[in-house]
């Protein structure tokens, strides 16, 4: 009894210094500083991917303004441009970039774009379940495993794990494929990336959530999903990429994100609707500029994402500003 | 209905003892019940109304365009305008004329900027190509080259008013052509980093391409590398329209003899080569122009045929893709001059030469309108926005339309029918409505749903069903007072689970744990009841005295059925690995093809039996216990058996109540949603293998319809695949309630 205790107690540190990321915020981000007469409530529809990211900012934001009451619905980033439109919600959390039939509806309403903020950074990663020993796998296989269209260009269509990688006799299992319903952004960008907007297998099992893409990969030897990288689970692990086989598999890192190797790196936007020309509302403007503190982008470090790069942050922060141009 | 108690007692008013109060009770309560019962009918009535009025302009034709405004342009022979385009919000047009660019205002015609002179160092422009949505052009010069121009409206908001202001550079230049030839046709695309091709036809009909490539340099910007090659002799025929996709992958070329020929252009050092050539028309061809996403492409002959070509893969060859035909369009009689595809989805505009303009959908093979505009289309410009369109009518007149077609890409063919998708290798029923881009071809087809939601029902159905209904004729005819007292409260419990918590355990719990022992559970049904009847010889064999020691028979049984579900499962690896070779999931995909996919059928029967279960059940086994005690005493003392009065008499008398609680119970499981939403993967597969999923319609409505824009396309497909699952429904119901009145007609007589 003992002797597994300890042997627990030696595995947790054996790994943890492992796979913790030596992610820092950029020292040039200034500390938030606090505004005076700031209260009121909002809502925030849409992104799965970064609710949680959006309830560690809200409890970081209310420790400097208590008043301030933000309701945060995440049922996919589809969800966010209709609740915008209908003024139902104040921030609207997006894991892609809106498209632009939803940009023409908001423009319909009120005749000018909406405003995207570039807030954080996400490797969309791809998860296998912690006993599968596959070493990467090349953004072709990813498409031929995920995708009927093939638009990658792989020779073969991959249906079994000795296909991709995977040596040995139990390889010769079904792959068995777990992703995200239609609202969710992480499908577009996976569906438009990975798979260069080609057509997801009518076997891939959709599901309403991150979390449940992860606890279905988790649960299921021969399982493959997606999601962002916040949703990392110790029983999943995340599979190396590589757009071209000749440069090698890399890992989801930050760096790797930055400097474009890692081939499903993108940003975590909110949307929000600033009338050209015109002030924020006070409190929609310091919950973006807390985002875009050095404690916002702390907390992003906490929920697993990775934090912008100053150029972003003060790019997003004039655009904050009033202006008509 | 209030006819019998006024029979049965001569009038409620003349019973003694029935005070005034009670009276206006009575009244009242009749008339909150009739209001009551209207209003749910009523109510009923409204949402199915709603429910039709969301769905139906999913097939209303949409308006023609209608005229917004028409400017004559100066410019007489050959001075006059070549192609036309717009902004985004149809303020501002923009004029490619032989001597320089103009933007004008589209509301007044007004002048707003002209380009001259410099930048194009006094030469003519012959041809213009638009790319669809970056804003680069194209414009073949008259001495051979070609001017790479970016055309940009930068919207600002000053006063919080709109103002868009044209914004035009010429980046760059290509020799094409060293000999100096003018560039009669003229295509350039980039794929905004790298890689950027511009091709031409010369006015003697010489075929060329230039592929521009810069290299990544140490300290940015990089050299721009440029390699001119000339396809003119692998072409039989003049070549008379060219064109590239964005990623510089595939250069196209059609001729006057109908063929269009297809290179592989990716290597830009390379002579790029052949990789098909097709016959797609006998006349020549006028126009090909890539649809938006560069996939397919649209095709106008000189007869006035419109076509679009997709590429499918070869069955055989790998990776490789070929050209072919999946749509022809209404024709229009005389020679197709110009193609505008749409930036927003799959929709087309097509202008001949006489002066014909119409609108096209490539999904749906559908033609919208045909209208008449002056005496020849020479260039068309779809409004980015896809709500509009420009067409330059005999290079004079800059005819301004408006245009609204919501639902382009809906007609019963795309919705119950195969379609031929982009890139698919056959026609199919395909269910996947969103992507990532505006590109993405919606597949809304509502067969596969109907057939998930039909597969979830049967499965369900196939668990519940003999359940519910035996183990009620167990409780009221054979099991002692005191045991149907315990379980008829404790299954009508069963059904204040709620159905999300019965999906999660499903698809979380179950489903993993049912991989491992798949083969062990299939054993179940045949091991239990074998069990069963053993044990009960046993027991009919065992003297009396052993027997009054035992427990009671239902204690007995659920004994060995326990006894049973632990044979069946410790069988299960033990036959897996005799027969299958210790995987059964393997052997099911190396021999017989099929999946086993975690969350399945069995899963779902499971779960979705959890939930249908118990209403089958109480509803079977009040219609069992409401049979008249005197036919079952009655059978009985003529010396039936328990099991013959059962079977002959009361089973037949409680007939019409077992089909109601049937069809209640199908009801539940064709409208249950969270269950399968979460226990199964929601794969709209078309297959009945017990092994895999499905997605039902009201799965799928679940899923989808928070994302839907509000009277969108997919929004309306939602409520259509509502109002199919109410229609069914209410058929289903109108047909059992009719049954059941026949039944209750044949044995109320007994």
């Amino acid at each position: 009894m003992f002797r597994t205790v300890a042997g627990l107690i030696f595995l947790m540190f054996a790994v943890v210094p492992a796979s913790a990321q030596t992610v820092e915020v950029d020292p040039r981000i200034p500390a938030y500083t606090k505004a005076r007469g700031i209260s009121g409530s909002a809502s925030s529809i849409g992104s799965d991917t970064m609710n949680n990211l959006m309830a560690l900012w809200l409890e970081g934001f209310r420790k400097y303004y208590p008043n301030v009451n933000v309701q945060i619905e995440g049922k996919g980033s589809s969800t966010a441009p209709p609740a915008l439109i209908e003024g139902t919600a104040q921030f609207g959390p997006m894991s892609r970039a809106m498209k632009a039939t939803e940009v023409d509806k908001f423009e319909n309403a009120f005749g000018y774009p909406p405003t995207a903020l570039r807030t954080a950074l996400d490797a969309l990663a791809v998860f296998v379940n912690k006993d599968n020993p596959v070493e990467g796998l090349t953004l072709k296989q990813v498409d031929a495993i995920f995708s009927k269209t093939r638009r990658k260009g792989h020779p073969k269509d991959i249906t079994r794990w000795n296909e991709a990688g995977w040596a040995g006799e139990e390889a010769s299992a079904m792959i068995s494929m777990y992703g995200r319903n239609s609202a969710s952004g992480t499908y577009g960008f996976f569906k438009k990336n990975a798979l260069s907007k080609g057509d997801f297998k009518d076997e891939v099992k959709e599901q309403p959530g991150s979390a449940s893409v992860v606890q279905g990969v988790a649960e299921d030897r021969y399982g493959i999903g997606y999601s962002g990288i916040g949703y990392r689970t110790s029983n999943v692990r995340v599979v190396p990429l590589a757009e071209d086989p000749e440069d090698g598999f890399r890992d989801a890192s930050m760096e790797n994100v930055l400097d474009g190797t890692y081939p499903l790196g993108r940003f975590l936007f909110i949307y929000i609707n600033k009338t050209p020309a015109k002030p924020l509302d006070p409190m929609v403007r310091e919950f973006c500029r807390y985002i875009f503190s050095r404690e916002g982008q702390e907390v992003i470090i906490k929920d697993g994402y990775m934090p912008v790069p100053f150029e972003v942050v003060k790019e997003e922060l004039a655009k904050l500003e009033a202006s008509g141009m | 209905m209030a006819q019998p108690s006024q029979n049965s007692a001569g009038g409620p008013r003349s019973r003694p003892g029935i005070t005034p109060a009670a009276r206006t009770m009575d009244r009242l309560g009749r008339w909150v019940i009739a209001i009551g019962g209207v209003g749910v009918i009523l109510v009923v009535l409204g949402i199915l109304a709603f429910v039709f009025r969301e769905s139906f302009p999913l097939f209303l034709s949409p308006a023609p365009a209608t005229i917004v405004n028409r400017h004559t342009l100066e410019g007489i022979d050959d001075q006059r305008t070549l192609a036309v385009g717009t902004d985004p919000y149809r303020e501002v047009a923009f004029l490619v004329r032989p001597e320089g660019i103009d933007f004008i205002r589209l509301a007044s015609g007004e002048s707003i900027r002209r380009v001259r002179g410099d930048e194009f160092q006094d030469r003519r422009v012959i041809s213009v190509h638009s790319s669809l949505t970056d804003g680069n052009h194209g414009l073949g010069l008259s001495d051979g080259r070609i001017a790479l121009a970016k055309v940009n409206y930068r919207v600002t908001y000053p006063e919080g008013k709109r103002r868009v202001s044209p914004e035009f550079q010429i980046e760059d230049h290509v020799s094409l052509d060293v000999r100096g030839e003018p560039i009669v046709q003229v295509v350039f695309r980039s794929d905004g980093a790298r890689r950027s091709t511009a091709a031409g036809i010369t006015a003697s009909g010489r075929l060329l391409v230039a592929c521009r490539q810069k290299k990544r340099g140490l300290l940015g910007g990089g050299t721009l590398d440029t390699y001119v090659h000339e396809l003119t002799n692998e072409v039989d025929g003049r070549p008379t329209t060219v064109l590239v996709d964005g990623s510089g992958r595939r250069l196209l070329a059609g001729t006057d003899r109908g063929e269009v020929y297809c290179w592989d252009v990716s290597n830009v050092k390379a002579a790029p080569s052949l990789v098909q050539r097709f016959r797609a028309s006998d006349l020549a061809i006028t126009t090909v122009v890539y649809l938006l996403g560069d996939v397919s492409v649209a095709i106008g002959d000189a007869g006035g045929r419109v076509s679009t070509w997709s590429p499918v893969r070869r069955p055989a060859g790998g990776g490789s893709t070929t050209f072919r035909r999946v749509h022809i369009f209404r024709s229009h009689r005389t020679a197709v001059r110009a193609i505008a595809p749409s930036a927003r989805d799959k929709q087309f505009l097509t202008g001949s030469a006489g002066g014909h303009v119409m609108l096209h959908h490539m999904t749906s093979g559908q033609t919208f309108f045909e209208l008449v505009d002056g005496s020849g289309v020479t260039d068309l410009a779809f409004a980015p926005k896809a709500d509009g369109f420009l067409s330059l009518d005999a290079g004079r007149t800059l005819n301004h339309y408006r245009l609204s077609n919501p639902h382009p890409e809906v007609t019963l063919k795309t919705l119950f029918g195969k379609l031929w998708y982009e890139g698919y290798t056959q026609p199919e029923y395909v269910w996947q409505s969103t992507g990532g881009t505006d590109e993405f071809e919606s597949k809304l087809s509502i067969v596969p749903l109907a057939y998930g939601t039909a597969k979830g029902t049967f499965y369900a159905m196939f668990f519940a069903l003999p359940l519910a209904v035996l183990a009620a004729i167990y409780t009221s005819e054979f099991a002692r007072p005191s045991v149907r007292n315990v379980v008829k409260p404790t299954v009508e419990l069963m059904a204040s689970l709620p159905s999300v918590i019965l999906g999660f355990l499903g698809g979380l719990w179950l489903a993993p744990l049912l991989e491992r022992q798949v083969v062990g559970v299939l054993l179940l049904l045949p091991t239990v009841a074998l069990t069963v009847i053993a044990a009960s010889w046993v027991w009919s064999r065992l003297p009396r005295r052993a027997m009054n020691r035992l427990p009671g028979p239902e204690i007995f049984y659920v004994l060995v059925s326990l006894v049973g579900i632990w044979l069946a499962l410790a069988l299960g690896p033990w036959l897996e690995d005799a027969l299958w070779g210790g995987n059964f999931q393997r052997w099911l995909a190396d021999s017989a093809g099929t999946r086993y996919d975690q969350r399945n059928c069995i899963v779902v029967g499971f779960a979705m039996g959890f939930a249908v279960i118990p209403i089958i059940y109480t509803i079977c086994e009040d219609a069992l216990t409401s049979v008249p005690s005197h036919l079952r005493a009655g059978s009985l003392a003529l010396g039936a058996t328990p099991w013959q009065t059962a079977v002959r008499v009361v089973l037949p008398t409680a007939s019409p109540g077992i089909f109601s609680a049937t069809m209640i119970g199908f009801g539940r499981a064709v409208g249950e949603t969270m269950i399968v939403l979460m226990a199964t993967g929601n794969t709209p597969i078309l297959d009945w293998s017990i092994f895999n999923g499905m997605r039902t319609m009201s799965a799928n409505i679940a899923v989808e319809i928070p994302e839907a824009p509000h009277e969108g396309t997919l929004y309306r497909v939602l409520f259509l695949t509502g109002l199919l699952l109410a229609g069914v429904t209410f058929v289903v119901n109108t047909l059992a309630e009719i049954v059941r009145q026949r039944l209750r007609e044949r044995y109320s007589r007994i």
